[in-house]
């Protein structure tokens, strides 16, 4: 259990260090990269502490429940817990249109399909995820016509894998 | 590596291959709008036969053979369903969600679709535009029982589903995060 403490214990370190450098940041915008740093400190000296700091430290053997021995697992819910936080930190900065519409019909008791249509416009929806994807060069455009690149047809070929592998077109 | 914890990882993955596997050969069946209530569903069947499973492989283990290390077996066990837990999140967000949910590699396949030529955003629009993203998640929403609909209008219903619970834990980190 002592181990698992520890685990935890590091995670809301790096969570909250990684809140500091977020509060300290002026322009806006994702740190990842601050983040992936944080982590693998966190990492390294959680696996230093665990496999090659000094074992008496903990005195396993006369501690009892506290003793159980589960430094990879400990690892394993660090790790797992990090990624969990990345995800629901990328989350925080992209707006989906699930959380969106959720938010419209929060605010109102009752909507139509057409009033979600009206409030959730294409060029609210469709355009800006267009010019994302031009910005990050999966797309080019040429005149008024949208081409794949290299990089979009090397996603665009994941995802018809994907359909085949699931059997099933994909959503959207 | 104590066998303790090859056990406990060993078995939380093999759980949650178990899950991936499932799931997978489900997706043949499962229609679009209930896919998460199936996610859910077939987490829980692999949730409880993990259970069963661990419970008999920790009786046999020892130091578990005695009731004195009861709580130290229930622990194992725990850390297990956790990782177990979290390893299928990732999975369902990661590698499943972007497939079943994302506008962006839903555009970039409209467009592979006529490659190498390519689409204007009017043409774009007639195969994929904004009714299409809105109906698909009203139709998953109302098979997660998240809204009702009475033929005309969508309520909001105030039940704890998985949107829930993302939605509050996200909420929380942009008041911290902010």
């Amino acid at each position: 259990m002592i181990f698992i403490t520890l685990s935890l214990l590091f995670f809301c370190l790096t969570v909250i260090a990684h809140v500091f450098l977020c509060h300290r940041q002026k322009a806006a915008g994702l740190l990842t990269r601050p983040f992936f740093y944080l982590f693998l400190l966190g990492l390294a000296l959680l696996m230093f502490l665990l496999f090659l700091g000094p074992e008496d430290v903990f005195a396993l053997k006369k501690i009892g429940m506290w003793g159980v021995p589960l430094k990879g697992s400990a690892v394993a819910v660090y790790i797992l817990f990090m990624a969990c936080y990345f995800i629901f930190y990328f989350g925080m900065q992209v707006e989906s249109p699930t959380r969106r519409m959720i938010q419209l019909m929060e605010k109102k008791p009752a909507v139509s399909l057409e009033d979600l249509v009206g409030q959730m416009s294409n060029d609210s929806l469709i355009l800006p995820r267009i010019n994302d994807l031009l910005k990050h060069e999966y797309i080019r455009k040429e005149g008024e016509r949208y081409f794949l690149t290299t990089r979009g047809v090397r996603v665009a070929s994941i995802v018809k894998f994907y359909e085949k592998l699931f059997s099933r077109p994909m959503g959207g | 590596m104590h066998s303790l914890d090859l056990f406990v990882i060993k078995s939380a993955l093999t759980s949650f291959l178990l899950f991936a596997v499932v799931f997978f050969f489900a997706l043949r069946w499962i229609s679009q709008p209930a896919v998460l209530n199936w996610i859910v569903r077939i987490f829980v069947l692999v949730a409880i036969i993990h259970f069963f499973h661990a419970v008999i492989a920790l009786r046999g283990m020892s130091p578990f053979a005695s009731q004195t290390n009861l709580f130290a077996a229930s622990f194992c066990l725990l850390i297990s369903f956790v990782i177990y837990g979290l390893t299928s999140f990732l999975y369902i967000i990661c590698i499943f969600g972007p497939f079943e949910t994302s506008v962006r590699s839903r555009i970039l396949r409209e467009l592979c679709s006529c490659y190498p030529e390519g689409f204007s955003y009017q043409q774009i629009l007639t195969k994929y535009n904004n009714r299409v993203i809105i109906q698909r998640r009203l139709d998953k929403l109302l098979c997660a029982s998240k809204v009702s609909f009475d033929g005309q209008f969508y309520r909001l219903k105030k039940k704890m589903t998985f949107f829930s619970l993302t939605e509050f834990f996200v909420k929380q980190m942009k008041r911290w995060l902010q």
